[in-house]
């Protein structure tokens, strides 16, 4: 095993299958956190890197829970720190959260709840962050997924780009997109894993109308922010990510219709082909499918949540 | 040394199945529309441009001689005890026939409910064609239910387990919103890595 770690399974791979790597699951800020080194580097060093993604991770947890009256955001929230005595890494997620306030007309709001609560930000600040110090330390193809939200740069262990499967929001099983690229933020929100916990700010009540956005960009914690204003939004979120510069969409709504934006990054069909969609194919233009919903209902499926399982 | 799991990761409660069959030797030939959801599933018509939803040998060869016990298959143990020794994987016989996995015991959470978890995989041709679990939760009433209605729709040769463990073959990750992960998928996994499989 490679170093101290509550990792569920770590370590580089071994046998006759092993590929160059190494892969790594920790639960941290809540969430199952999972890191894809797919560079063929020496496996103290690439322990290392997962070291320094995962001690970056747990750092950002300390320092920006809002559920830990320690953290520097409690802290601040309460108004024993100043700004200007707040760290630079609070200021900037200070700043971004403003920027992204604006940029979602108030629809993405790190105080909806009363009180300051980045966290809707953090967490794909976070893994953006940890992804480019990876690419700094000389590790360019990793794939970094913080509780669903995929940071994916150059390519997997098996030479072929990235490919992200986006959950079905009706059928926990089924993915109901294959996205592939060299250098992707995916960020997907939406009101099926948690029930409707996503409120619309202006009204107060939870959002309706979008059970699942997904959000492509180059930036996590932008597209993390963007996707859950979208789902906010309600069914106006669609035209509102029609208008976002430099990001592409896909959305389903809760009657079950499927749509996404011209350049939505598609794996080529058939999938497993491991081709590469060509950006822009207007072939992938916007698709109203019939209704995703299945026979039984959304919860077709009992609940496995209570099953949850804490790593040890 | 076990792989690591790609699929454990911070993914919704079966979305982690999406991923955990992966490059699968076998599995290249019955490569799936991952667009598709699985053809046994019942109802959501992906939302693929048009693409039919080929029929594809999805839902696992079954083997005529495979275990099809769906629930507990060993006199399970009231998982309110402590699991002295949970079981391992140990031999592998014939290569050619059907052959059994057992996933770590993973303990659940104790304010949801108390008691382990422990799933066992029968694996041929580097299909997975069944899901059983060895020990569930049923330290109350309500643990009971709920285990009873988890396996009769995510054990056995047709549950829902099987379909995922064999859908997600070609993906090396899923974006979904945030989850949590699960005992029974992280005892899944552990079979699967087990098995050569991921």
């Amino acid at each position: 095993m490679t170093g101290p770690s509550t990792g569920l399974f770590t370590g580089p791979g071994t046998g006759p299958s092993a590929r160059p790597g190494l892969r790594r699951v920790e639960f941290v800020m809540g969430t199952p956190i999972s890191l894809d080194l797919a560079d063929d580097l020496p496996a103290p060093r690439l322990a290392e890197l997962a070291d320094l993604v995962f001690d970056w991770l747990r750092e950002v947890d300390q320092r920006f829970s809002a559920y830990r009256p320690e953290s520097e955001v409690c802290r601040f929230d309460r108004g024993e720190v100043p700004l200007a005595g707040a760290s630079a890494d609070l200021r900037r997620v200070l700043a971004d959260c403003a920027d992204l306030w604006t940029a979602t007309d108030g629809f993405f709001d790190a105080y909806a709840t009363g009180r300051l609560d980045p966290s809707g930000y953090v967490k794909g600040w976070a893994a953006q962050v940890a992804s480019d110090r990876l690419v700094a330390e000389g590790a360019p193809n990793h794939c970094l997924n913080a509780g669903g939200d995929v940071r994916a740069r150059g390519r997997s262990s098996s030479g072929r780009p990235w490919r992200i499967g986006i959950q079905h929001p009706f059928d926990p099983t089924a993915a109901c997109w294959v996205l592939t690229g060299t250098d992707l933020a995916v960020a997907t929100s939406g009101v099926y894993e948690r029930g409707h916990h996503v409120v619309d700010p202006r009204r107060g009540v939870p959002a309706h109308g979008l059970r699942s956005v997904t959000v492509v960009g180059t930036d996590l914690g932008a597209a993390d922010a963007y996707a859950t204003a979208a789902v906010a939004m309600g069914t106006a979120g669609r035209g509102w990510l029609a208008r976002l510069p430099g990001y592409h969409h896909a959305v389903v709504t809760d009657e079950g219709r499927a749509v996404h934006s011209p350049c939505f990054p598609l794996a080529d069909r058939p999938v497993g082909d491991g081709s590469v969609a060509p950006v822009g194919d207007p072939a992938a233009a916007v698709v109203g499918a019939p209704a995703a919903v299945p026979a039984g209902g959304p919860a077709a499926l009992p609940d496995l949540r209570w099953l949850v399982g804490r790593v040890q | 040394m076990r792989r690591a799991i790609l699929a454990v990761t911070g993914l919704a409660a079966s979305t982690t199945l999406l991923v955990v069959l992966k490059a699968a030797p076998a599995s290249t030939e019955t490569a799936q529309t991952g667009t598709e959801p699985p053809p046994v599933v019942p109802a959501p018509a992906g939302p693929g441009a048009g693409t039919p939803p080929a029929p594809t040998s999805a839902s696992a060869t079954r083997t005529p001689g495979t275990a099809t016990t769906t629930t507990r298959a060993p006199a399970p143990r009231r998982s309110t005890t402590a699991p002295a020794d949970p079981r391992t994987t140990t031999a592998a016989p014939s290569p050619a026939g059907p052959r059994t996995y057992y996933g770590s015991a993973v303990r659940t959470t104790p304010d949801r409910s108390f008691g382990t978890v422990q799933v066992q995989i029968t694996v041929l041709d580097g299909r997975v064609t069944d899901v059983t679990t060895l020990e569930m939760p049923e330290d109350t009433p309500e643990s009971v239910r709920r285990t009873d209605a988890v396996n009769r729709a995510w054990s056995g040769p047709q549950g829902a387990a099987v379909r995922a463990a064999n859908t997600g073959a070609d993906l090396d990750t899923v974006s979904g919103a945030t989850s949590t992960c699960n005992a029974y998928e992280k005892s899944l996994q552990a079979a699967l890595d087990q098995a050569g499989l991921r």
